[in-house]
Protein backbone atom coordinates (compact mmCIF):
# COMPACT_ATOMS: atom_id res chain seq x y z
CA UNK A 1 0.00 0.00 0.00
CA UNK A 2 3.07 2.37 0.94
CA UNK A 3 4.22 2.29 -3.03
CA UNK A 4 0.55 2.86 -4.38
CA UNK A 5 1.15 6.24 -1.89
CA UNK A 6 4.44 6.49 -3.95
CA UNK A 7 3.16 5.80 -7.57
CA UNK A 8 0.19 8.76 -6.54
CA UNK A 9 2.77 11.49 -5.45
CA UNK A 10 4.85 11.19 -8.34
CA UNK A 11 1.59 10.90 -10.57
CA UNK A 12 0.28 13.98 -8.83
CA UNK A 13 3.48 16.16 -9.40
CA UNK A 14 3.59 15.25 -12.88
CA UNK A 15 0.17 16.50 -14.05
CA UNK A 16 0.77 19.74 -12.14
CA UNK A 17 4.35 20.23 -13.07
CA UNK A 18 3.04 19.74 -16.94
CA UNK A 19 0.09 22.17 -18.13
CA UNK A 20 -2.09 19.03 -18.41
CA UNK A 21 -3.98 19.20 -15.14
CA UNK A 22 -4.68 23.06 -15.45
CA UNK A 23 -5.76 22.99 -19.08
CA UNK A 24 -8.28 19.97 -18.68
CA UNK A 25 -9.47 21.37 -15.37
CA UNK A 26 -9.80 25.49 -17.05
CA UNK A 27 -11.46 23.76 -20.05
CA UNK A 28 -13.74 21.58 -18.01
CA UNK A 29 -15.12 24.64 -16.02
CA UNK A 30 -15.12 26.73 -19.38
CA UNK A 31 -17.32 24.81 -20.79
CA UNK A 32 -19.77 23.80 -17.72
CA UNK A 33 -19.92 27.36 -16.66
CA UNK A 34 -21.20 27.94 -19.68
CA UNK A 35 -23.95 24.82 -19.92
CA UNK A 36 -24.49 25.95 -16.24
CA UNK A 37 -25.15 29.70 -17.07
CA UNK A 38 -27.55 28.99 -20.06
CA UNK A 39 -29.45 26.47 -18.57
CA UNK A 40 -29.99 28.60 -15.33
CA UNK A 41 -31.17 31.35 -17.35
CA UNK A 42 -33.28 29.33 -19.48
CA UNK A 43 -35.27 27.26 -16.95
CA UNK A 44 -35.23 29.76 -14.06
CA UNK A 45 -35.29 26.86 -11.69
CA UNK A 46 -32.70 26.08 -8.95
CA UNK A 47 -32.24 22.54 -9.77
CA UNK A 48 -29.06 20.89 -10.86
CA UNK A 49 -30.00 18.10 -12.69
CA UNK A 50 -29.20 19.45 -16.08
CA UNK A 51 -26.03 20.74 -15.35
CA UNK A 52 -24.90 17.47 -13.95
CA UNK A 53 -26.46 15.23 -17.09
CA UNK A 54 -24.09 18.01 -19.30
CA UNK A 55 -20.72 17.37 -16.84
CA UNK A 56 -21.28 13.63 -17.56
CA UNK A 57 -21.04 14.33 -21.17
CA UNK A 58 -18.44 16.62 -20.86
CA UNK A 59 -16.31 13.87 -19.01
CA UNK A 60 -16.76 11.54 -22.08
CA UNK A 61 -14.31 13.62 -24.27
CA UNK A 62 -11.96 15.10 -21.10
CA UNK A 63 -11.25 12.10 -19.23
CA UNK A 64 -9.58 10.09 -21.68
CA UNK A 65 -7.53 13.24 -22.19
CA UNK A 66 -6.94 12.80 -18.52
CA UNK A 67 -5.78 9.17 -18.56
CA UNK A 68 -4.06 8.51 -21.98
CA UNK A 69 -0.39 9.21 -21.25
CA UNK A 70 -0.46 7.59 -17.76
CA UNK A 71 0.44 4.05 -18.74
CA UNK A 72 2.21 4.79 -21.96
CA UNK A 73 4.95 7.04 -21.57
CA UNK A 74 6.71 4.79 -18.81
CA UNK A 75 6.11 2.06 -21.29
CA UNK A 76 7.67 3.86 -24.57
CA UNK A 77 10.31 5.29 -22.41
CA UNK A 78 11.44 1.87 -20.95
CA UNK A 79 11.07 3.21 -17.21
CA UNK A 80 8.45 0.06 -16.95
CA UNK A 81 12.02 -1.71 -16.94
CA UNK A 82 12.95 -0.25 -13.51
CA UNK A 83 8.94 -0.40 -12.03
CA UNK A 84 9.00 -3.98 -12.52
CA UNK A 85 12.83 -4.91 -11.13
CA UNK A 86 12.00 -3.64 -7.71
CA UNK A 87 9.68 -4.80 -5.47
CA UNK A 88 6.49 -2.85 -7.17
CA UNK A 89 3.27 -4.64 -7.41
CA UNK A 90 1.27 -4.59 -10.73
CA UNK A 91 -1.60 -3.67 -8.48
CA UNK A 92 0.26 -0.91 -6.53
CA UNK A 93 1.19 0.67 -9.70
CA UNK A 94 -2.17 0.49 -11.65
CA UNK A 95 -3.83 1.67 -8.35
CA UNK A 96 -1.85 4.59 -7.60
CA UNK A 97 -2.25 5.83 -11.20
CA UNK A 98 -6.07 5.29 -10.69
CA UNK A 99 -5.99 7.33 -7.70
CA UNK A 100 -4.28 10.26 -8.80
CA UNK A 101 -6.53 10.94 -11.82
CA UNK A 102 -9.39 10.44 -9.68
CA UNK A 103 -8.01 12.82 -7.66
CA UNK A 104 -7.28 15.42 -10.27
CA UNK A 105 -11.34 14.68 -11.14
CA UNK A 106 -12.16 15.38 -7.77
CA UNK A 107 -10.79 18.59 -7.57
CA UNK A 108 -11.93 19.16 -11.14
CA UNK A 109 -15.66 18.84 -9.55
CA UNK A 110 -14.71 20.73 -5.95
CA UNK A 111 -14.76 23.89 -8.30
CA UNK A 112 -18.16 22.89 -9.55
CA UNK A 113 -19.32 23.70 -5.71
CA UNK A 114 -19.31 27.13 -6.94
CA UNK A 115 -22.88 26.31 -9.22
CA UNK A 116 -24.89 25.13 -5.80
CA UNK A 117 -23.27 28.52 -4.50
CA UNK A 118 -25.16 30.39 -6.98
CA UNK A 119 -28.04 28.52 -6.28
CA UNK A 120 -28.48 29.48 -2.83
CA UNK A 121 -27.87 32.85 -3.37
CA UNK A 122 -30.81 33.35 -5.69
CA UNK A 123 -32.95 30.54 -5.14
CA UNK A 124 -33.63 27.42 -2.77
CA UNK A 125 -31.67 24.65 -4.10
CA UNK A 126 -32.50 20.79 -3.28
CA UNK A 127 -29.16 19.60 -1.68
CA UNK A 128 -30.14 16.46 -0.80
CA UNK A 129 -30.18 15.99 -4.85
CA UNK A 130 -26.94 17.58 -5.25
CA UNK A 131 -25.14 15.97 -2.64
CA UNK A 132 -26.47 12.45 -4.32
CA UNK A 133 -25.66 14.26 -7.81
CA UNK A 134 -21.98 14.70 -6.34
CA UNK A 135 -21.50 10.63 -5.91
CA UNK A 136 -22.96 9.89 -8.89
CA UNK A 137 -20.37 11.95 -10.53
CA UNK A 138 -17.68 10.44 -8.94
CA UNK A 139 -18.89 7.27 -9.44
CA UNK A 140 -19.31 7.16 -13.08
CA UNK A 141 -16.06 9.67 -12.96
CA UNK A 142 -14.24 6.09 -12.04
CA UNK A 143 -15.76 3.86 -14.01
CA UNK A 144 -14.52 6.20 -16.96
CA UNK A 145 -10.80 7.01 -15.90
CA UNK A 146 -10.65 2.93 -15.01
CA UNK A 147 -11.89 2.51 -18.84
CA UNK A 148 -9.29 5.24 -19.73
CA UNK A 149 -6.20 3.51 -17.95
CA UNK A 150 -7.25 0.17 -19.52
CA UNK A 151 -7.04 1.82 -23.12
CA UNK A 152 -3.90 3.00 -21.79
CA UNK A 153 -2.21 0.05 -20.69
CA UNK A 154 -2.70 -1.76 -24.52
CA UNK A 155 -0.87 0.65 -26.19
CA UNK A 156 2.22 3.22 -26.16
CA UNK A 157 0.72 5.96 -28.21
CA UNK A 158 -0.96 7.93 -26.09
CA UNK A 159 -3.42 9.37 -29.09
CA UNK A 160 -4.28 5.55 -29.73
CA UNK A 161 -5.06 5.20 -26.02
CA UNK A 162 -7.11 8.44 -25.90
CA UNK A 163 -9.36 7.35 -29.14
CA UNK A 164 -10.04 3.62 -27.87
CA UNK A 165 -11.41 5.28 -24.19
CA UNK A 166 -13.56 7.87 -26.18
CA UNK A 167 -14.81 5.21 -28.61
CA UNK A 168 -15.99 2.78 -25.60
CA UNK A 169 -17.17 5.58 -23.62
CA UNK A 170 -19.05 7.28 -26.62
CA UNK A 171 -20.23 3.53 -27.77
CA UNK A 172 -21.71 2.99 -23.82
CA UNK A 173 -23.22 6.66 -24.32
CA UNK A 174 -24.97 5.61 -27.38
CA UNK A 175 -26.39 2.78 -26.06
CA UNK A 176 -29.36 4.40 -25.30
CA UNK A 177 -30.42 4.72 -29.10
CA UNK A 178 -30.46 1.10 -29.24
CA UNK A 179 -33.19 0.97 -26.42
CA UNK A 180 -36.22 1.95 -29.04
CA UNK A 181 -34.61 -0.40 -31.92
CA UNK A 182 -34.57 -3.39 -29.52
CA UNK A 183 -36.86 -5.73 -27.99
CA UNK A 184 -37.04 -8.19 -24.33
CA UNK A 185 -33.90 -9.43 -23.37
CA UNK A 186 -31.49 -7.73 -25.26
CA UNK A 187 -33.06 -4.68 -24.09
CA UNK A 188 -32.61 -5.65 -20.18
CA UNK A 189 -29.00 -5.88 -20.81
CA UNK A 190 -28.51 -2.96 -22.39
CA UNK A 191 -29.92 -0.86 -19.64
CA UNK A 192 -27.96 -3.32 -17.46
CA UNK A 193 -24.50 -1.89 -18.83
CA UNK A 194 -25.79 1.39 -20.14
CA UNK A 195 -24.25 3.41 -17.08
CA UNK A 196 -25.67 6.73 -17.79
CA UNK A 197 -29.10 5.34 -17.38
CA UNK A 198 -28.16 4.52 -13.43
CA UNK A 199 -27.09 8.01 -13.28
CA UNK A 200 -30.30 9.70 -13.75
CA UNK A 201 -31.23 7.98 -9.94
CA UNK A 202 -28.27 10.17 -8.48
CA UNK A 203 -29.16 13.06 -10.35
CA UNK A 204 -32.81 13.05 -8.90
CA UNK A 205 -31.39 12.45 -5.18
CA UNK A 206 -31.95 8.57 -5.16
CA UNK A 207 -28.60 6.63 -4.35
CA UNK A 208 -29.32 3.04 -5.50
CA UNK A 209 -27.17 0.82 -3.92
CA UNK A 210 -27.76 -1.47 -7.07
CA UNK A 211 -26.47 1.29 -9.28
CA UNK A 212 -23.41 1.81 -6.52
CA UNK A 213 -22.87 -1.67 -6.51
CA UNK A 214 -22.76 -1.52 -10.77
CA UNK A 215 -20.29 1.13 -10.75
CA UNK A 216 -17.90 -0.35 -8.54
CA UNK A 217 -18.15 -3.38 -10.13
CA UNK A 218 -17.43 -1.54 -13.60
CA UNK A 219 -14.02 0.17 -11.58
CA UNK A 220 -12.77 -3.47 -10.48
CA UNK A 221 -13.34 -5.15 -13.61
CA UNK A 222 -11.34 -2.44 -15.78
CA UNK A 223 -8.65 -1.99 -12.78
CA UNK A 224 -8.29 -5.74 -13.09
CA UNK A 225 -8.21 -6.22 -16.82
CA UNK A 226 -5.32 -3.21 -16.83
CA UNK A 227 -3.16 -5.06 -14.09
CA UNK A 228 -4.07 -8.42 -16.26
CA UNK A 229 -2.69 -6.52 -19.68
CA UNK A 230 0.31 -4.98 -17.87
CA UNK A 231 1.55 -8.26 -16.57
CA UNK A 232 0.46 -10.68 -19.94
CA UNK A 233 2.50 -8.29 -21.85
CA UNK A 234 5.56 -9.19 -19.83
CA UNK A 235 5.11 -12.59 -19.67
CA UNK A 236 4.38 -13.17 -23.39
CA UNK B 1 26.05 -15.95 -7.16
CA UNK B 2 24.29 -15.60 -10.05
CA UNK B 3 23.35 -18.95 -11.42
CA UNK B 4 21.80 -19.16 -15.11
CA UNK B 5 20.51 -22.43 -16.49
CA UNK B 6 19.23 -23.41 -19.46
CA UNK B 7 17.33 -19.96 -20.26
CA UNK B 8 15.94 -20.16 -23.42
CA UNK B 9 13.25 -17.44 -24.60
CA UNK B 10 11.20 -17.70 -27.77
CA UNK B 11 8.89 -14.83 -29.44
CA UNK B 12 7.00 -17.77 -31.60
CA UNK B 13 9.36 -19.23 -33.94
CA UNK B 14 12.41 -16.90 -33.27
CA UNK B 15 14.97 -17.76 -30.36
CA UNK B 16 16.08 -14.50 -28.38
CA UNK B 17 18.33 -16.57 -26.21
CA UNK B 18 18.77 -20.05 -26.35
CA UNK B 19 19.60 -22.32 -23.67
CA UNK B 20 21.84 -20.27 -21.54
CA UNK B 21 24.07 -21.50 -19.43
CA UNK B 22 26.47 -20.07 -17.09
CA UNK B 23 27.08 -17.81 -13.82
CA UNK B 24 28.34 -14.82 -12.45
CA UNK B 25 30.87 -14.94 -9.86
CA UNK B 26 31.02 -13.11 -6.53
CA UNK B 27 33.17 -10.23 -6.68
CA UNK B 28 33.69 -10.33 -10.54
CA UNK B 29 33.20 -7.66 -13.77
CA UNK B 30 31.58 -9.78 -15.98
CA UNK B 31 31.54 -9.08 -19.43
CA UNK B 32 28.08 -9.73 -21.64
CA UNK B 33 29.44 -9.02 -25.30
CA UNK B 34 27.80 -9.34 -28.55
CA UNK B 35 26.64 -7.80 -31.89
CA UNK B 36 23.09 -6.03 -32.05
CA UNK B 37 20.22 -8.17 -31.77
CA UNK B 38 22.32 -10.84 -29.99
CA UNK B 39 20.44 -11.51 -27.22
CA UNK B 40 22.17 -9.34 -24.48
CA UNK B 41 19.58 -7.44 -23.47
CA UNK B 42 16.61 -10.49 -23.71
CA UNK B 43 19.10 -11.81 -21.37
CA UNK B 44 19.60 -9.60 -19.04
CA UNK B 45 15.82 -8.56 -18.60
CA UNK B 46 15.08 -12.21 -17.41
CA UNK B 47 17.92 -12.17 -15.57
CA UNK B 48 16.32 -8.82 -13.36
CA UNK B 49 12.94 -10.64 -12.97
CA UNK B 50 11.39 -8.10 -15.53
CA UNK B 51 10.46 -10.65 -17.83
CA UNK B 52 9.94 -14.44 -17.31
CA UNK B 53 12.02 -17.07 -19.13
CA UNK B 54 10.37 -20.14 -21.93
CA UNK B 55 12.36 -22.42 -19.87
CA UNK B 56 15.19 -22.50 -17.79
CA UNK B 57 15.44 -20.62 -14.34
CA UNK B 58 17.87 -17.78 -12.74
CA UNK B 59 19.15 -17.76 -9.19
CA UNK B 60 20.17 -15.00 -7.30
CA UNK B 61 22.21 -16.64 -4.26
CA UNK B 62 19.83 -19.49 -4.39
CA UNK B 63 16.80 -17.74 -4.90
CA UNK B 64 14.47 -17.65 -7.96
CA UNK B 65 14.03 -14.20 -9.95
CA UNK B 66 10.41 -15.51 -10.63
CA UNK B 67 9.40 -16.98 -7.49
CA UNK B 68 11.42 -15.28 -5.03
CA UNK B 69 11.00 -12.15 -6.43
CA UNK B 70 10.59 -10.04 -3.67
CA UNK B 71 13.90 -11.23 -2.18
CA UNK B 72 15.63 -11.82 -5.50
CA UNK B 73 14.87 -8.37 -7.10
CA UNK B 74 16.57 -6.62 -3.74
CA UNK B 75 19.52 -7.90 -4.60
CA UNK B 76 19.84 -6.46 -8.17
CA UNK B 77 20.23 -3.26 -9.30
CA UNK B 78 19.47 -2.93 -12.87
CA UNK B 79 20.33 -0.20 -15.16
CA UNK B 80 18.52 -0.92 -18.50
CA UNK B 81 19.66 0.50 -22.16
CA UNK B 82 18.12 3.53 -21.74
CA UNK B 83 17.94 4.90 -18.25
CA UNK B 84 14.73 4.70 -16.91
CA UNK B 85 14.46 8.42 -15.83
CA UNK B 86 11.28 10.78 -15.02
CA UNK B 87 12.47 14.05 -17.13
CA UNK B 88 10.03 15.95 -14.94
CA UNK B 89 11.26 15.05 -11.93
CA UNK B 90 14.44 16.76 -10.58
CA UNK B 91 17.63 14.14 -9.53
CA UNK B 92 16.62 13.49 -5.72
CA UNK B 93 13.19 13.44 -6.15
CA UNK B 94 13.58 10.82 -8.65
CA UNK B 95 16.26 8.61 -6.41
CA UNK B 96 13.49 9.41 -3.33
CA UNK B 97 10.64 7.65 -5.40
CA UNK B 98 12.96 4.42 -6.57
CA UNK B 99 14.19 4.13 -2.71
CA UNK B 100 10.83 4.15 -1.67
CA UNK B 101 10.28 1.94 -4.06
CA UNK B 102 13.22 -0.44 -3.22
CA UNK B 103 11.45 -0.69 0.60
CA UNK B 104 14.29 1.16 1.50
CA UNK B 105 12.92 2.18 5.06
CA UNK B 106 12.37 6.28 5.44
CA UNK B 107 15.00 6.56 7.86
CA UNK B 108 17.19 5.68 5.83
CA UNK B 109 16.26 6.92 2.13
CA UNK B 110 18.03 10.48 2.89
CA UNK B 111 21.79 9.30 3.29
CA UNK B 112 21.33 6.83 0.83
CA UNK B 113 20.19 8.89 -1.84
CA UNK B 114 23.50 11.36 -0.28
CA UNK B 115 25.46 8.08 -0.91
CA UNK B 116 24.42 7.71 -4.08
CA UNK B 117 24.88 11.09 -5.10
CA UNK B 118 28.06 11.23 -4.06
CA UNK B 119 29.77 8.00 -5.41
CA UNK B 120 28.58 9.29 -8.74
CA UNK B 121 29.66 12.85 -8.37
CA UNK B 122 25.73 14.05 -8.79
CA UNK B 123 26.22 17.03 -6.68
CA UNK B 124 26.19 19.52 -8.82
CA UNK B 125 22.70 18.21 -10.48
CA UNK B 126 20.78 17.04 -7.86
CA UNK B 127 18.23 19.45 -7.70
CA UNK B 128 17.76 20.26 -11.43
CA UNK B 129 15.29 18.71 -13.83
CA UNK B 130 16.46 15.61 -15.00
CA UNK B 131 15.36 17.13 -18.43
CA UNK B 132 17.31 19.50 -18.28
CA UNK B 133 20.86 17.58 -17.56
CA UNK B 134 23.03 15.98 -20.23
CA UNK B 135 23.10 12.75 -21.60
CA UNK B 136 26.52 11.88 -19.49
CA UNK B 137 24.89 12.77 -16.52
CA UNK B 138 21.68 11.14 -17.11
CA UNK B 139 23.21 7.92 -17.56
CA UNK B 140 25.07 8.54 -14.24
CA UNK B 141 21.81 9.09 -12.58
CA UNK B 142 21.18 5.44 -13.75
CA UNK B 143 23.35 4.15 -12.41
CA UNK B 144 22.98 5.89 -8.88
CA UNK B 145 19.43 4.30 -9.30
CA UNK B 146 20.89 0.96 -9.17
CA UNK B 147 23.34 1.71 -6.38
CA UNK B 148 20.32 2.79 -4.23
CA UNK B 149 20.16 0.50 -1.42
CA UNK B 150 23.05 -1.14 -2.28
CA UNK B 151 22.03 -4.64 -3.86
CA UNK B 152 24.94 -6.91 -4.28
CA UNK B 153 24.67 -7.47 -8.07
CA UNK B 154 24.54 -4.63 -10.76
CA UNK B 155 23.59 -5.65 -13.84
CA UNK B 156 23.91 -2.79 -16.56
CA UNK B 157 22.70 -2.74 -20.10
CA UNK B 158 25.72 -1.17 -22.39
CA UNK B 159 25.89 1.70 -20.06
CA UNK B 160 28.20 4.00 -21.97
CA UNK B 161 25.82 3.57 -25.18
CA UNK B 162 25.70 7.33 -26.96
CA UNK B 163 28.01 9.07 -24.93
CA UNK B 164 31.21 11.37 -25.47
CA UNK B 165 34.75 10.26 -25.69
CA UNK B 166 35.14 11.65 -22.33
CA UNK B 167 32.52 10.49 -20.34
CA UNK B 168 32.92 7.06 -21.30
CA UNK B 169 35.86 7.16 -19.85
CA UNK B 170 34.47 8.66 -17.01
CA UNK B 171 31.73 6.24 -16.94
CA UNK B 172 34.06 3.16 -17.27
CA UNK B 173 36.10 4.44 -14.23
CA UNK B 174 32.91 4.67 -12.41
CA UNK B 175 32.19 0.73 -13.12
CA UNK B 176 35.21 -0.25 -12.06
CA UNK B 177 35.58 1.78 -8.87
CA UNK B 178 31.17 0.28 -8.25
CA UNK B 179 33.12 -3.13 -9.26
CA UNK B 180 35.22 -3.06 -6.01
CA UNK B 181 31.86 -3.25 -3.77
CA UNK B 182 29.48 -4.60 -6.17
CA UNK B 183 29.21 -8.16 -8.20
CA UNK B 184 29.07 -6.33 -11.58
CA UNK B 185 27.53 -7.77 -15.52
CA UNK B 186 27.59 -5.75 -18.19
CA UNK B 187 26.96 -5.79 -21.64
CA UNK B 188 28.31 -4.09 -24.75
CA UNK B 189 28.99 -4.10 -28.27
CA UNK B 190 32.35 -2.19 -27.78
CA UNK B 191 35.01 -4.93 -27.21
CA UNK B 192 37.63 -2.17 -25.99
CA UNK B 193 34.92 -1.35 -23.07
CA UNK B 194 34.77 -5.29 -21.76
CA UNK B 195 38.76 -5.32 -22.71
CA UNK B 196 39.48 -2.59 -20.17
CA UNK B 197 37.02 -3.39 -17.27
CA UNK B 198 36.54 -7.32 -16.78
CA UNK B 199 38.17 -10.22 -15.51
CA UNK B 200 35.58 -12.46 -17.59
CA UNK B 201 33.85 -12.22 -20.76
CA UNK B 202 30.59 -14.26 -22.26
CA UNK B 203 30.38 -13.98 -25.86
CA UNK B 204 26.87 -14.54 -27.36
CA UNK B 205 26.15 -14.38 -30.77
CA UNK B 206 22.04 -15.06 -31.99
CA UNK B 207 21.08 -16.07 -28.59
CA UNK B 208 24.01 -18.64 -27.74
CA UNK B 209 27.09 -18.73 -26.13
CA UNK B 210 29.77 -18.88 -28.39
CA UNK B 211 33.06 -18.82 -25.53
CA UNK B 212 33.07 -17.84 -22.34
CA UNK B 213 36.74 -16.93 -21.17
CA UNK B 214 39.15 -14.04 -20.47
CA UNK B 215 40.05 -11.84 -22.54
CA UNK B 216 43.73 -12.30 -22.79
CA UNK B 217 42.75 -16.03 -23.07
CA UNK B 218 40.43 -15.38 -25.81
CA UNK B 219 42.84 -13.65 -27.91
CA UNK B 220 45.70 -16.02 -27.39
CA UNK B 221 43.38 -19.15 -27.53
CA UNK B 222 42.53 -18.23 -31.05
CA UNK B 223 45.57 -16.96 -32.58
CA UNK B 224 46.93 -19.22 -34.82
CA UNK B 225 49.14 -16.72 -36.13
CA UNK B 226 51.50 -14.11 -34.60
CA UNK B 227 51.48 -10.73 -36.06
CA UNK B 228 54.04 -7.98 -36.85
CA UNK B 229 54.24 -4.77 -37.32
CA UNK B 230 56.59 -2.83 -39.53
CA UNK B 231 57.96 0.04 -41.28
CA UNK B 232 60.72 -0.39 -43.44
CA UNK B 233 62.85 2.06 -45.99
CA UNK B 234 63.25 0.50 -49.14
CA UNK B 235 61.58 -0.90 -52.31
CA UNK B 236 58.33 -2.54 -51.61
CA UNK B 237 59.12 -5.43 -53.48
CA UNK B 238 62.42 -6.35 -52.45
CA UNK B 239 61.35 -5.91 -48.76
CA UNK B 240 58.51 -8.53 -49.49
CA UNK B 241 60.43 -11.18 -51.15
CA UNK B 242 63.45 -10.66 -48.24
CA UNK B 243 60.86 -11.54 -45.31
CA UNK B 244 59.13 -14.09 -47.37
CA UNK B 245 62.02 -15.87 -47.55
CA UNK B 246 62.14 -15.65 -43.46
CA UNK B 247 61.07 -19.41 -42.40
CA UNK B 248 57.59 -19.32 -40.57
CA UNK B 249 56.37 -16.38 -42.29
CA UNK B 250 52.92 -17.01 -43.91
CA UNK B 251 52.13 -13.82 -45.47
CA UNK B 252 53.56 -10.36 -45.58
CA UNK B 253 51.03 -7.43 -47.35
CA UNK B 254 51.61 -4.09 -47.51
CA UNK B 255 49.19 -1.19 -45.37
CA UNK B 256 50.49 1.76 -46.95
CA UNK B 257 52.54 4.81 -46.49
CA UNK B 258 53.08 6.87 -43.63
CA UNK B 259 56.02 8.25 -43.25
CA UNK B 260 58.51 9.20 -46.79
CA UNK B 261 60.15 6.83 -48.51
CA UNK B 262 59.25 3.60 -45.88
CA UNK B 263 56.27 1.24 -46.09
CA UNK B 264 54.36 -0.55 -43.63
CA UNK B 265 53.92 -3.97 -43.69
CA UNK B 266 52.23 -6.54 -41.91
CA UNK B 267 53.97 -10.14 -41.44
CA UNK B 268 51.60 -13.18 -40.35
CA UNK B 269 53.99 -15.83 -38.47
CA UNK B 270 53.53 -18.97 -37.38
CA UNK B 271 53.20 -18.67 -33.41
CA UNK B 272 56.06 -21.41 -32.47
CA UNK B 273 58.33 -18.92 -34.54
CA UNK B 274 59.93 -15.53 -33.29
CA UNK B 275 60.97 -14.36 -36.71
CA UNK B 276 62.37 -10.87 -35.08
CA UNK B 277 65.63 -11.40 -35.37
CA UNK B 278 65.83 -12.71 -38.36
CA UNK B 279 64.07 -9.82 -39.80
CA UNK B 280 66.47 -7.67 -38.33
CA UNK B 281 69.18 -9.02 -39.68
CA UNK B 282 67.73 -9.75 -42.98
CA UNK B 283 66.85 -5.89 -43.52
CA UNK B 284 70.11 -4.58 -42.23
CA UNK B 285 72.30 -6.82 -44.92
CA UNK B 286 69.84 -5.77 -47.69
CA UNK B 287 69.95 -1.98 -46.64
CA UNK B 288 66.53 -1.62 -45.54
CA UNK B 289 66.56 0.60 -42.24
CA UNK B 290 63.73 -0.56 -39.74
CA UNK B 291 61.79 2.54 -38.92
CA UNK B 292 59.35 0.21 -36.78
CA UNK B 293 58.78 -2.99 -35.48
CA UNK B 294 56.10 -4.44 -33.14
CA UNK B 295 54.10 -7.43 -32.53
CA UNK B 296 50.49 -7.06 -32.42
CA UNK B 297 48.36 -9.26 -30.39
CA UNK B 298 45.06 -10.08 -31.80
CA UNK B 299 42.50 -7.74 -30.19
CA UNK B 300 39.34 -8.82 -28.46
CA UNK B 301 37.48 -7.41 -31.71
CA UNK B 302 39.01 -10.07 -33.94
CA UNK B 303 38.70 -13.37 -32.20
CA UNK B 304 34.95 -11.56 -31.66
CA UNK B 305 34.69 -11.53 -35.53
CA UNK B 306 36.13 -14.97 -35.70
CA UNK B 307 33.75 -16.52 -33.32
CA UNK B 308 30.33 -15.10 -34.22
CA UNK B 309 31.31 -15.83 -37.76
CA UNK B 310 31.03 -12.04 -39.18
CA UNK B 311 34.12 -11.94 -40.99
CA UNK B 312 37.39 -14.17 -42.46
CA UNK B 313 40.19 -14.63 -40.15
CA UNK B 314 42.98 -11.75 -40.62
CA UNK B 315 40.42 -9.24 -42.63
CA UNK B 316 39.75 -5.86 -40.81
CA UNK B 317 42.82 -6.13 -39.06
CA UNK B 318 44.79 -2.99 -39.29
CA UNK B 319 42.43 -0.38 -38.16
CA UNK B 320 42.19 -2.35 -34.82
CA UNK B 321 45.75 -2.64 -34.44
CA UNK B 322 46.21 1.00 -34.77
CA UNK B 323 43.56 2.28 -32.60
CA UNK B 324 44.73 0.21 -29.63
CA UNK B 325 47.60 1.98 -29.60
CA UNK B 326 46.36 5.70 -29.02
Amino acid sequence: MNKTATIFKREMKSYFYSPLAYVIISVFLVISGYLFTTSILFTKSSYMQDVFTNMVTLMIFLIPLLTMGLLTEERKQGIDQLLFTTPLGVTEFVMGKFLAAFSVYSIMLVFTFMYPGVLEIFGTPDYGSIVSGYIGLLLVGGVFISVGLFASSLTESQVIAGLVSFGILLTIWLLTMLKSVLSGILVTIVLKIDLFNYFYDFQNGILDSNAIIVYLSFIFVFLFLTTRVIDRRRWK
Amino acid sequence: MIEVKGLTKRYGNLVAADNLNFTVQEGEILGFLGPNGAGKSTTMKMMTGYMPSTEGTVLIDGLDIIDDAQEAKRKIGYVPEIPPLYKDMTVTEYLRFVSELKNIPKKEIKEKIQYAVSKLRLEDVKNRLIRNISKGFRQRVGLAQAILGKPEILILDEPTVGLDPKQIIEMRELIRELGKEHTIMISSHILFEINQLCERVIIINKGKIVAIDSPENLSKRLSTASRLSLRIVGDEEKVINTIKEIPGVQSVSVIGQVEQESYDYNVLSDTNYDIRKRVFFDMSKAGFPILEMKTVELTLEEVFLQLTGLSEKGEGVVEEGESEDE
